[in-house]
């Protein structure tokens, strides 16, 4: 079956041999192959494209009643077609399909010295019926992104919707900018921050109830905004925001649930495992960021130092190649720094963005006990009313039975809210996890492809600067 | 004709108890055995082997330097000790972390480290192999007794190697040479080739130095980034079997793919590190016994006319001529021999130059060319299992990257 589809499309012919004893291609072999004398034949292993995985595939493959695909009409471009597209969605309670495409752009700073501020360009192109428009732009500053982040917080994740995290304040980073210092870092710095708004924004109207909630649509279409003074660290509501962090903290250690749904018990064991190790995956990250800026600053100081030689050397030819070498090494330099800022954006950047979403899922979580706590407790208030109206009957107190009968009742109407609140609590949690785990496998897919695509074009890349050298060094007489 | 060859035995761990190869605290530890092919008369027996110690090697050497016949020879450099300082340090951090460790990742940074005890071992092997194949090849060198004795003597040279008292002898040498280095530049020349070859020596010297640091700081940011790829690729896999949607394939690819990807990494790393790390080491060593040659030279030419001096000084007083007069000729005879070996020799040692540079250069882009293009190969192969939804794609999508590579 496999051999039936190769003959559609190549240019050349494959016999069944070639792909059976040698699947990765004659070619391919070859590079495979040590020599006798290598002594790392001993210690490593042969780099193979064979897996077991796909010989299982292969033989488990379709039917021979599928049809012959069509052949392709042009000789494959080692440049994949990019695949990244904004998201469908399928909206479950039918209405617009999705279609919202968000970025943010050209940060522009504001004012001068210690209260200016980067404002940015936020466009929306849409075709949904929800806007008066189909595209159309404002501009935002960073406070306005965590004035609309805490206004859904406040709304939706007591209830147990999982709210997106804004991107994290740096005191540092904006002061550099605020200075006026031009330079390499701070530029950097807001290219970040531009990025990490476009995503936070995103995944923000990726989420359907959110999309459709008033704050959201004003903060993508009015031109003006009541500035979110709240969001500032060291304002009063900040303050209360530490202090309600702390005792929520507290709570959380205090609260002893009695999880009588596996499901939730077993999806909060997932979740700290991921957490973990997420937070692992993102430190060795940033570790091969680093090591790979390091390598293209070093190789940089090696072509300069070569060009030196290949000007210290008097062998014409061979003064040539040197300077052809150290021109290939500062080409390569340049290759492996934008890698490196594409291991940032796309892998780094994507992790840091998980390990804080996992955080507001675990939240999540937390509010759920929380109203399981609520209820419990006016369960337990209703207890010992209704011990204390037993008491009164027994001593005959009318006046005061009336009371206690009204407050009982009152409880009773609580308490029966506090169960629909955790049945609810828990249906939503429930979708929303699924909803997260979906758009996580996405995300992670989309982001994997993007990023081994620049892998792959740096290394296209390197082997033209490579082939060019070749001839020049064969050229040394 | 005289080929010489050169073996050494990896050695074995005594059965310590985490089972780590044992690595050479001394240089004393490795053991090369020296094979040699002869068709010349002086020696014995036309095919036969010897054991030898890296001490032996600098033997051979340090008498080579000090024989006043080859005063007008550029001696091959000196192989350098032995250095497993790399290996060692890894041992170590593997040691300490080992707990920290999964199981997968532990395996890994022990494979790795092996990869690279052998690469010292193939450093270590090719640097002392070169050595003699420049002795052997050479006219007036491989004549010498010592380097007969070296090939031949089939017991434990020690007994004839450097003693405390003659070791300290060298050093001091050493000291007084790079005094009169000054000396040499004050020196004047009244040879332009040998002005030029001054120049040319000394200022490609310090560039050859330079680029070899920077060489080998590119080597160890390669091996920075593989060990990287280790770490990313155990934690991927911890997820990969933690996850029980989609991703946990993805994930188990994504594992390997840094797996493979960092074996590719390292065999880059060690490739670079002898083609070109190495040939700037040697050839910044090389050069070093070349400025020796100008240095010997230069005393020479300062004898001479120092003896000179003195003939004059003679004759003024009209007393010890004769004498003088001898001495000023054997200075001058000296002279004039050294200057002619000279020439000769810094001649062929640009041409050598030249062409181990060429073949080091070709290898060595050949090689990128290579690990780039199975880099691509293993990205393509990826790429494609990841975007494929179902298997029948994933067939396709194969078929495509083999009908490319064909």
């Amino acid at each position: 079956m496999f051999v039936l589809l190769c003959f559609q499309s190549g240019p050349a012919s494959l016999t069944t041999e070639d792909l059976s004893t040698n699947a990765n291609g004659p070619k391919q072999a070859s590079l495979f192959d040590d020599d006798p004398d290598d002594l790392f034949a001993e210690a490593t292993e042969e780099v193979s494209l064979d897996s077991p995985d796909r010989d299982v595939l292969l033989s488990d493959g379709p039917s021979p009643a599928i049809t012959p695909m069509t052949p392709p009409t042009s000789v494959i471009t080692p440049r994949i077609v990019h695949l990244t597209k904004p998201s469908t969605i399928e909206e479950e309670d039918g209405g617009d399909s999705f279609d919202i495409h968000i970025s943010v752009s050209d940060p522009e700073k504001v004012g001068d010295g210690m209260n200016a501020y980067m404002a940015y360009k936020v466009t929306t192109k849409t075709s949904m019926s929800l806007f008066k428009l189909r595209e159309f732009s404002v501009r935002r500053r960073f406070s306005d992104f965590l004035g609309l982040h805490s206004k859904l917080a406040s709304k939706y994740l007591h209830i147990g919707y999982i709210v997106p995290p804004a991107p994290e304040k740096s005191i540092v980073g904006m002061t550099k900018v605020k200075v006026g210092k031009e330079d390499q870092s701070s530029n950097e710095f807001v290219e970040k921050r531009r990025s990490a708004l476009e995503r936070y924004l995103m995944r923000t109207v990726k989420h359907p109830i959110l999309l459709k909630d008033p704050d959201v649509l004003q903060f993508l279409e009015s031109s003006e905004l009541p500035r979110a003074v709240s969001t500032q660290a060291l304002s009063s509501a900040g303050l209360l925001r530490m202090v309600n962090k702390a005792a929520d903290a507290v709570n959380k250690m205090t609260i002893k649930m009695n999880e009588s749904d596996a499901w939730f018990e077993e999806k909060q064991q997932h979740f700290e495992n991921l957490d973990v190790q997420l937070r692992k995956l993102h430190a060795s990250v940033e570790s091969l960021v680093l090591h790979r800026k390091e390598l293209s600053m070093n190789m940089a100081s090696f072509a300069k130092s070569a060009a030196m030689l290949g000007n210290s050397e008097d062998h014409t030819a061979l003064s040539r190649a040197l300077s052809q070498l150290a021109e290939v090494e500062e080409k390569i330099d340049q290759l492996q720094q934008d890698q490196a800022n594409a291991d940032f954006y796309f892998l780094s950047e994507l992790l840091g963005d998980y390990v804080r979403l996992i955080t507001a899922v675990k939240g999540v979580f937390d509010q759920r006990m929380k109203t399981w706590q609520k209820w419990q407790d006016s369960q337990m208030m209703l207890q010992k009313k209704r011990e204390a109206e037993a008491k009164l009957q027994f001593n005959n107190k009318p006046d005061k039975l009336q009371q206690a009968k009204d407050e009982i009742k009152e409880l009773e109407m609580k308490v029966q809210q506090g169960e629909r609140d955790f049945e609810q609590i828990s249906k939503t949690i429930r979708k929303e996890v699924g909803r997260f785990e979906k758009e996580r496998v996405k995300d992670f897919k989309s982001t994997v492809i993007q990023y081994l695509e620049t892998l792959l074009q740096t290394q296209q890349q390197m082997i033209k600067y490579w082939e060019a050298f070749l001839p020049e060094a064969k050229a040394i007489s | 004709m005289l080929k010489a060859t050169l073996k050494t035995k990896r050695l074995h761990s005594t059965q310590s108890v985490s089972d780590t190869p044992h690595l050479p605290q001394l240089s004393r530890e490795v053991k090369f055995t020296v094979h040699t092919k002869t068709t010349l008369s002086s020696f014995q027996k036309p095919e036969f082997s010897v054991p030898r110690q890296h001490e032996d090697f600098i033997w051979l050497h340090d008498t080579l330097v000090e024989t006043e016949d080859y005063a007008g020879l550029i001696i091959p450099p000196a192989p350098p000790k032995p250095d497993f300082e790399g290996p060692r340090e890894k041992m170590h951090k593997l040691g300490e972390g080992e707990a920290t460790m999964t199981k997968e990742e532990y395996t890994k940074m022990k494979q790795e480290l092996e990869a690279e005890y052998l690469a010292v071992f193939k450093k270590t092997v090719q640097v002392h192999e070169i050595f003699l194949q420049r002795l052997s090849s050479h006219p007036i060198l491989n004549k010498d007794r010592n380097f007969q004795i070296f090939l031949e003597y089939d017991q434990d040279l020690s007994v004839r190697r450097k003693n405390a008292k003659e070791m300290f002898g060298g050093f001091f040498k050493n000291m007084v040479k790079s005094a009169d280095e000054v000396l040499i530049s004050g020196v004047k020349e009244v040879d332009d080739f040998f002005e030029q070859e001054k120049t040319f020596l000394l200022d490609y010297y310090s560039k050859i130095k330079d680029s070899t640091a920077k060489a080998e700081k590119m080597t160890r940011s390669h091996k920075n980034i593989a060990d990287d790829y280790i770490r990313i690729s155990a934690t991927l896999n911890s997820l990969s079997s933690d996850d029980s949607t989609a991703n946990k394939k993805h994930l188990e690819k994504m594992s390997d793919l840094f797996e493979k990807l960092r074996k590719v990494e390292g065999r880059v790393a060690s490739d670079q590190e002898l083609k070109l790390t190495e040939l700037l080491r040697y050839y910044m060593r090389d050069i070093q016994a070349a400025k020796d040659l100008l240095y010997r030279r230069a005393r020479a030419l300062a004898d001479y006319e120092n003896s000179n001096k003195a003939l004059d000084k003679a004759r003024l007083k009209s007393k010890d001529i004769p004498q003088a007069e001898e001495h000023q000729q054997q200075c001058l005879q000296k002279f004039d021999k050294l200057s002619e070996s000279g020439k000769k020799e810094l001649t062929s040692f640009k041409g050598r130059r030249v062409v181990a540079f060429r073949k080091n250069l070709i290898e060595m882009a050949e090689l990128e060319i290579k690990h780039a293009k199975v880099r691509s190969s293993i990205q393509l192969y990826y790429i494609c299992f990841i975007m494929c939804t179902n298997e029948l794609q994933y067939a396709w999508g194969i078929c495509k990257i083999l009908c490319e590579q064909i």
